[in-house]
């Protein structure tokens, strides 16, 4: 015991200082550098050429007046809201199904769907541009014409674009969120499972009295995971409209706005400042998450 | 007995069709890296007419970008963010998820808070930051700044929270430094380690404002600026190009993920029955 202390009182508060230092170190050269940076430039005016000089909050106040920075809210937010709804739906319907697969085939399904995700980002916008393309694309030719519907120009119609964006996004996470799922559907307790099989409780009621809450705590991070990636979402569209937002802005997002206006608008103070107006449009988003009851993602604990 | 089967088969066959959707497009992107423009948008033309690798060698040969350069340039930064994140993470993962020590929950709150506000937020004080450092249009620009995880550190915080005490006991009596036991350790962490690691190795893979903003010239590019600005450029040239660089770049990425595909099972299954 006294050479525990004396060990402790020593040697032991370097070790671990000298550990967990360069993480940290890197954190405050990398990411908290920058982002004072850039909460001090959004205060500063956009000149070009020549000392840009304090301006205070201007570039915020301008921002609540601008109907385009709201369409990019609003276009940001659908696409997320939309993304991970059907991205964790059919991830859970599909990390289910795949449980109850033929065990040698579960493997390679699971990496099959994970591929995808694999895609680097542009190189899927470029292969989406094809998917969608005008009239002659696949999504045209083989599913809307064929079910009767006048053929969609994906790209330009304003209606549209935006789902083309979903879509992209769908396909690529999908089978990583299955895998996490799955890989938290196998860490069930067996014997758990199978009393309640025993005792007739309906699949159903296993499902969200059993299997939610051991779950929860994994479906939480895929739903952080998700939230925070379409929130940051750039290469999709950038890939796609080239750094606009497409037809009457229908596809424009928050982080492609900010780079809009810092590259080709020349405003680096409003850019920042469009950039910096995101993080709370992102803590309001998990900060929903947070308000669901407690209970619920601390039910695998209890 | 009987229903049980129904329901395997149904579900097995349901799934093999939903995998041929998911992968569907990416088999049409690697034949039409061998069709000609003409071909590509004939849907009623699933294999290519003729066979060659022409669209290979003209994107290989330079003639558009310079391909290996830019494979080269991706794969050094991702490697360097993969390694780097991970074991900056794990060194602070096991300096938090052990000791117990005023000021630890603040460490842990900043780490949440880089996942909260991720490098594309930042992407322009970061270019204008990195700038003044000297490192504008170099690799190292973008590889360093990819080190930060904040999601490593709350992974790796919790992994060797989780380590029984007496593996540790062992080497503190037998007087070994802090970093030695953090050493002895990692050898049972290995499913752990590459999981994260290669989870790493993606996202920086596909990381595309802030190499955007950094890397300008042609040899510098990582592969997916290179080929999204063959798209934006050169509308005339042939699609099959595009489609052979896609193909070609995802062959990496393919080969780590099957290396890794294990242990990156093995590591969550723990995890999260932790």
């Amino acid at each position: 015991m006294a050479r525990e202390v004396a060990f402790s009182r020593n040697s032991l508060p370097w070790g671990r200082l000298v550990l967990a230092s360069p993480f940290f170190l890197f954190i405050a050269l990398f990411w908290a550098t920058p982002l004072f940076n850039g909460v001090q430039l959004s205060l500063e005016s956009d000149t070009i050429w020549g000392a840009s000089h304090y301006v205070g909050f201007e570039h915020y106040e301008a921002l609540l007046g601008d109907g385009r920075y709201w369409k990019a809210v609003s276009n940001t937010v659908t696409f997320t809201v939309t993304t991970v709804a059907i991205s964790m739906g059919l991830a859970l319907i599909a990390a289910h199904a795949l449980n109850l697969c033929w065990s040698r085939i579960r493997g390679p399904l699971t990496f099959a769907f994970m591929v995808p995700g694999l895609c680097p980002p542009t190189a899927l916008a470029l292969l989406f541009l094809l998917v969608f393309h005008g009239k002659e694309g696949l999504l045209n030719q083989w599913v809307i014409e064929p079910l009767g519907f006048e053929t969609i120009n994906w790209l330009s119609d304003p209606d549209f674009i935006l789902s083309a964006i979903v879509i992209q996004a769908v396909w690529r996470w999908t089978g990583f969120m299955t895998f996490f799922l799955l890989c938290a559907l196998n860490a069930r307790p067996r014997d758990l499972l199978d009393a309640a099989a025993i005792d007739g409780i309906a699949p159903w009621q296993r499902f969200t009295k059993i299997t939610l809450p051991l779950i929860a705590p994994t479906l939480l991070f895929c739903l952080i995971y998700l939230i925070v990636d379409c929130f940051a979402q750039f290469a999709g569209s950038y890939v796609l409209f080239g750094g606009s937002g497409g037809s009457e802005d229908a596809g424009l997002l928050l982080v492609s706005y900010a780079y809009q206006k810092a590259f080709v608008g020349g405003g680096f103070g409003s850019g920042a400042a469009v950039s910096l107006s995101i993080v709370p449009w992102l803590a309001g988003m998990l900060l929903l998450l947070a308000l669901s009851p407690r209970r619920f993602w601390k039910g695998a604990y209890s | 007995m009987n229903r049980e089967r129904r329901i395997r088969w149904l579900s097995t066959i349901g799934m093999s069709l939903a995998a041929v959707v998911f992968l569907y497009p990416l088999l049409w992107m690697v034949l039409g890296s061998f069709k000609a423009n003409t071909e590509i948008f004939d849907t009623s033309r699933f294999w290519p007419s003729v066979w060659s690798g022409e669209y290979y060698s003209i994107l290989t040969s330079g003639e558009y970008f310079s391909f290996w350069r830019s494979l080269a340039n991706s794969t050094f930064i991702a490697l360097a963010q993969a390694i780097g994140a991970t074991a900056f993470a794990s060194m602070a993962g096991y300096a938090l998820g052990v000791y117990r020590f005023p000021g630890r929950g603040f460490l842990i709150f900043l780490g949440a808070a880089t996942i909260f506000i991720p490098a594309q937020m930042i992407a322009l004080p970061l270019f204008a930051w990195v700038n003044v450092l000297g490192l504008f249009d170099n690799p190292l620009g973008v590889a360093l700044p990819g080190m930060v995880s904040g999601l490593g550190l709350l992974f790796f915080t919790r992994v060797f929270s989780q380590i029984p005490r007496e593996l540790l006991e062992v080497g503190r009596m037998e007087g070994a430094s802090e970093f030695r036991i953090f050493a002895s350790v990692l050898p049972l962490l290995k499913p752990f380690l590459v999981a994260f690691g290669f989870a790493h190795f993606v996202l920086a893979w596909h990381a595309h404002i802030v190499p955007l903003l950094i890397l300008h010239s042609d040899t510098a590019r990582t592969l997916p600026l290179s080929l999204a600005a063959l798209y934006g450029s050169s509308l005339n040239s042939p699609q099959a190009v595009l489609m052979a660089g896609s193909t070609l770049g995802m062959i990496p990425l393919i080969a780590v993920f099957a290396f890794a595909y294990p242990r990156l099972k093995t590591a969550l299954q723990e995890f999260v029955a932790q």
